[in-house]
């Protein structure tokens, strides 16, 4: 399995080199789609010649990224390029192996399972075979590598691909059971944009199933693991704040990072719904929407881990899709990530609803965003509301591919439990309904 | 002027180009006939040369089969015989200043005359006037009173040109009573107009005396000067070695370094003994001169062309390619053959393609290449200049260019000459000149004058470092250790004339040496490393200038604009040379506002403030700073603590940007329109994460159920 990851590898690395010689490079990083005012390379640019002159570089309006990635380019600058499409080749081999152990768990507790013969006899076709899984981790990084948002994303030189990179380690190191390893890259992922926060509840949830340690609010070794957990990540979130502080002598990061993050002072459009909606929003209710939207992304948390407390790699799948369509600014990298789980998924393909519908309005979406950015800034012949009403679409498909997987992974923990072909008290065919 | 004029001999080595190549094709016209009928149009066309330059595309045209080749030339053509000239021309402005009226004191012209005589050789005293030095002196003294009188007849000159200036305000005053009649003024204004001419009056005198001023404290650094030129005493041995490099940082950044290695021998060449032993000349041109009688023999080898609007003059002009210019003995017969043999000579010496130069590329130019060193020949038969353009530098040129050195590579400045790090650069160029030059003032014996040179311009900028900084290790990637011992004088010269106070740039170690020289009709300032004496080397025994730019913006302040609360602020000081663009170029994003935050009228666009240049101008009077009280009121509003200069403020146009804006009809359709989209993904996940799947069974029809209910009350049992 190796051989092909290598050859994908060098394939990805040639098309992004290929096209940061090219005129798109330019022209990419200019898309709106592509690059948030949080992550945009430009910015980074700014903001380490604002160092250089002795500025500070949260002065002004322009630099919202961590001080360590300022540091980070500082020493890298020349070596930018490379070390974007090395962090995608790190994002796409670290989830790799991760989806690779996931698999391997997966196929035991199956096994498991079936000895113990909790799996009713005509759901064996929902029975997940070695030759179908055989491929998929090589599939899962494909999909990262050779996907076009991912692509642009690392020709715009957009820093959300290092945020991928991180959070694609923390899952690798969840995968592998090191607790410390995960905290870190939790922490540092938060560190990075707040939103992985939530992504604290999966993990934990998958290292205590690891340990065999049930979800047990009355017993001390959940206690004890979870504080233990929750310690090393938030101490780990100090230590690099700390150091950020230590780096740039002022807490001037924090509001510029984090508040801006937060309040969305930046309203240039994007693909997410924030945009439009708070340039219209009446001024009185700015602050009150400001919350609803804010907590809607980590609103969703609570009663996931309840329903999914399982299956916590689905969780950690559904939080970053939520983090990647709710957060304040949206780009295509964000997309990627979670896009690139959809191959582990394969199984659901046969539940899935409306998957057509939603890829083809993916596709007219993303064909259609420069389009009408064209038509509104430069030809004049459209106005904003044009490319609102395609982000809205975007969002709604969005929003639909992942209810709609999330709908199918149900259904079939429930077929698993109940059996396939459901009949009803007088032997007829059954549908199956949710009340 | 000049400029014009050399324009003129590019299209007459043109012409001559394509009058040869016409012969070749024919083979009608023997040799000397060539010779004869090139000589022909020469004159022709430097008739006509003062009415119209011709296009150089007739000449062309009229050969439309060998059109590429000749074009080549052309080019090559142009540009060899371009800058020759144009020192030719200077040298011929010189004697004639000198002959007719010296137009500066004696004194300078001396200083001149000796800094000519170390820059171009003591040939000059002979070809300028041919008579002893006696009646020379007492020349001088007649010019000298010349001068005087010269300088007074410059003063009433001056004084007249004062007078009519007046009489032209007494004239404007006039035409300004005048209108006043006419319009009937008020008393104030025509006394405010008064008081005006009065204050324009005071400030010609002030200026006269500004001039005089200036003119005097021009005279006495020339007087105390002569320690920093080198020393004119003829060399004490019968043969000499000097070695010489001559940094310039350019304005553009980039890095001119000039290497000159000079072997005076005072064996007579021209004389009928054979010359057999040698020492520090290098024998293998000896003996080229010898054979073939050569008196001058000027070749050099260029790769790059040099940039003069951006580098200014070079020290030693050369045009890109080979360029080989000879004057022969007028013992030799047969010129063409001796000529055909000794490009071909030399092109085994330098390993150059020199054995291309043929008749179809060799010219006999009778204006422009008159000799360099000492000898008043006119037959310009004895002459024969060639250029090939194509002639690619390298690395095979100069080695044998480097052997014919006394010290070879192995010590001295000539172990800097890496030509790895010399072929990595913009502009290089490697020269030989011979010469006759005169052993003493009196110029009673000749002395055979080598001269090699070595001219590269380093692009530093670019390749790699990107910061403006160069040091020796730098540019040639050693360091010197020690000088050439067979030298007598081996010295390095910095060129620090743009940066009197330091302020441009920082160089070290820093020497307490300086000395002046007139380059080029421009006095420029030079630190000069002595590397004979063992104190410049330090004490790590070795030598590694380096020069720091300062940053030449000197001062940046930029406060980076917060949203909503303050506005962008980017102030820079400049230092901008004469006759430059500077343009500063802003990145801008269209961001979108709040749609409250909108002007009333959004499509128009959002307006960006004028910049402000401010400026202190040099001014051409002098200003009275102390008595502002009676100056007229517009011209005292800008305080100016300098007399020279006046404060000037300029603003640009202010900017219209055009931002996007929201559709302001909308607010509602958007609050739920989006509102709807987030309610469709609580929705969707709350359906799934509260309900449970169930079997369905399936309600039965309204029309059962009605039956049902009927049935019920009859007490039948239900459907």
């Amino acid at each position: 399995m190796a051989a092909p990851l290598a050859l994908l590898l060098i394939v990805a690395v040639t098309i992004r080199a290929a096209l940061f010689r090219t005129s798109l490079a330019n022209l990419i990083s200019e898309r709106v789609e592509v690059v948030s005012p949080l992550n945009a390379w430009k910015r980074v640019v700014e903001g380490l010649a604002l160092l250089d002159l002795d500025i500070s570089p949260y002065s002004g309006d322009v630099f919202h990224e961590t001080p360590m990635v300022i540091y980070l380019f500082h020493f890298l600058m020349d070596y930018a390029e490379i070390t974007f499409m090395l962090a995608d080749c790190l994002t796409a081999v670290a989830l790799y192996l991760a989806v690779k152990d996931y698999n391997k768990q997966v196929f035991r507790k199956q096994k498991f399972a079936l000895e113990a013969d909790r799996i009713p006899m005509d759901c064996l076709e929902l029975i997940r075979s070695p030759t179908e899984m055989y491929y998929i981790p090589l599939k899962v990084a494909m999909f990262y590598l050779l996907n076009p948002f991912t692509i642009v994303s690392c020709v715009a030189k957009c820093t959300c691909g290092l945020n991928n990179a991180v959070i694609a380690l923390f899952i690798l190191s969840t995968m592998r059971g090191s607790a410390l390893l995960s905290a870190i890259f939790l922490a540092l992922a938060t560190y990075q944009s707040i939103y992985p926060l939530t992504l604290c509840v999966p993990a934990l949830l998958y290292l205590l199933q690891r340990l065999y340690i049930p979800v047990n609010v009355r017993r001390s070794s959940f206690w004890f693991y979870t504080l233990q957990y929750l310690f090393m990540f938030l101490g780990s979130l100090l230590v690099l704040i700390c150091l950020s502080f230590f780096l740039l002598g002022s807490w001037d990061f924090l509001p510029a990072v984090y508040g801006f993050i937060l309040s969305v002072p930046d309203l240039t459009p994007n693909i997410g719904l924030f945009w439009y909606f708070f340039a219209e929003m009446f001024d009185h209710f700015r602050l009150f929407f400001l919350c609803v939207f804010q907590i809607n992304v980590f609103f969703y948390t609570l009663p996931l881990s309840i329903k999914l407390k399982e299956h916590p790699v689905f969780l950690i799948f559904m939080q970053i899709a939520l983090i990647a369509i709710f957060k304040s600014y949206p780009t295509v990298g964000d997309l990627s990530l979670y896009m690139a789980f959809l191959p582990v998924w394969n199984h659901l393909y046969r539940f899935l609803r409306n998957i057509f519908l939603v890829s083809c309005v993916l596709l007219a979406c993303s064909a259609l965003f420069p389009v009408l950015w064209h038509l509104w800034i430069y030809a004049g012949s459209a106005n904003s509301n044009f490319y609102y009403a395609i982000t809205l679409l975007f969002s709604v498909a969005q929003i639909l591919l992942v209810s709609d997987y999330f709908y199918a992974f149900l259904r079939r923990e429930h077929h698993l439990t109940n059996g396939l072909y459901l009949k009803k008290k007088d032997g007829s065919e059954a549908t199956l309904v949710l009340k | 002027m000049a400029a014009r004029r050399c324009l003129g001999l590019w299209f007459f080595l043109i012409t001559l180009c394509v009058v040869s190549t016409g012969a070749d094709v024919l083979h009608t016209t023997p040799v000397t006939g060539t010779e004869s009928s090139a000589a022909g149009t020469e004159t022709v066309v430097a008739r006509e040369l003062p009415e119209a330059p011709s296009d150089p595309g007739e000449h062309t045209a009229a050969e439309p089969t060998r059109e590429g080749e000749q074009n080549d030339r052309t080019r090559g053509g142009e540009q060899t015989l371009g800058q020759p000239t144009r020192e030719e021309e200077q040298e011929q402005e010189k004697t004639r200043e000198g002959e007719q009226t010296p137009a500066q004191p004696t004194r300078e012209e001396e200083e001149e005359e000796e800094e000519q005589e170390q820059t171009r050789g003591e040939e000059e005293f002979t070809r300028e006037e041919e008579e002893e030095e006696l009646t020379r002196e007492e020349e001088e003294l007649t010019t000298e009173e010349e001068e005087l009188t010269r300088e007074e007849e410059e003063q009433t000159r001056e004084e007249e040109e004062l007078t009519t200036e007046e009489e032209e305000l007494t004239t404007e005053e006039e035409e300004l009573t005048r209108e006043e009649e006419e319009q009937t003024r008020e008393e104030e204004e025509e006394q405010q107009t008064t008081a005006q001419q009065e204050e324009q009056t005071k400030r010609w005198e002030a200026t006269e005396l500004e001039e005089e001023h200036v003119h005097d404290a021009a005279v006495p650094p020339l007087a105390g000067d002569p320690p920093a030129a080198d020393p004119p005493s003829p060399p004490p041995s019968k043969d000499d070695f000097q070695e010489e490099l001559v940094i310039r940082p350019l304005h553009s950044g980039d890095i001119y370094a000039s290497f000159q290695f000079r072997t005076v021998w005072d064996a007579d060449f021209m004389g009928d003994q054979k010359v057999s032993h040698y020492r520090l000349f290098p024998k293998s041109l000896g003996q080229v001169i010898t054979k073939f009688s050569v008196r001058e023999l000027h070749i050099s080898f260029t790769q790059g062309y040099w940039r003069t609007m951006q580098w200014g003059q070079p020290y030693l002009p050369s045009p890109p390619g080979a360029e080989l210019w000879v004057w022969f003995q007028d013992t030799v017969t047969d010129v063409d053959g001796t000529w055909k043999e000794l490009t071909n000579v030399l092109s085994g010496i330098f390993c150059a393609s020199l054995n291309f130069i043929d008749s179809t590329n060799t010219v006999q130019p009778s204006a422009s290449f008159k000799p360099l060193g000492i000898g008043n020949v006119t037959d310009h038969s004895f002459l024969r200049y060639a250029t090939l353009p194509r002639e690619i530098v390298c690395t095979e040129n100069l080695t044998p260019w480097k052997k014919l050195l006394p010290c070879g590579s192995k010590a001295g400045l000539s172990v800097l000459l890496k030509s790895e790090k010399l072929f990595h650069s913009t502009f290089h160029s490697q020269a030989v000149h011979v010469r006759p030059v005169c052993q003493d003032p009196q110029c009673r014996t000749t002395s055979m004058e080598l001269r090699q040179t070595l001219n590269v311009v380093f692009d530093l900028h670019t390749s790699g470092q990107g910061k403006r900084e160069w040091s020796l290790f730098k540019m040639f990637s050693r360091t010197l250790t020690e000088a050439c011992p067979l030298a007598s004088s081996s010295k390095v010269y910095v060129d620090v004339t743009d940066n009197p106070q330091g302020e441009q740039f920082e160089l070290s170690p820093a020497t307490p040496l300086l000395t002046q020289a007139v380059v080029l009709g421009d006095r420029r300032t030079y630190s000069v490393y002595d590397l004979t004496q063992q104190a410049s080397f330090g004490s790590s025994r070795s030598l590694n200038m380096l020069l720091r730019w300062k940053a030449a913006d000197g001062y940046i302040h930029y406060q980076p604009s917060k949203d909503r609360e303050r506005p962008h602020l980017l102030e820079m000081l400049l230092q901008l040379p004469p006759n430059s663009v500077t343009e500063v170029t802003v990145e801008f994003e269209r961001a979108l506002l709040k749609w409250t935050e909108y002007t009333p009228d959004p499509n128009h666009g959002f307006y960006v403030g004028s910049s402000v240049i401010s400026a202190l101008v040099p001014s051409v009077v002098a200003m009275d700073t102390n008595s502002t009280l009676d100056r007229p009121l517009f011209s005292s509003f800008f305080p100016c603590k300098e007399e020279a200069s006046y404060f000037m403020r300029v603003y640009t146009e202010p900017l219209l940007v055009n931002l996007p804006t929201p559709d302001f009809s909308m607010p509602y359709n958007v609050i739920c329109l989006t509102c709807t989209v987030v309610a469709v993904g609580y929705g969707s996940l709350y359906n799934l994460l509260t309900r449970t799947f169930q079997v369905d069974e399936p309600s039965p029809g309204l029309a059962k159920r009605i039956a049902n209910v009927i049935r019920r009350f009859r007490g039948v049992p239900l459907l």
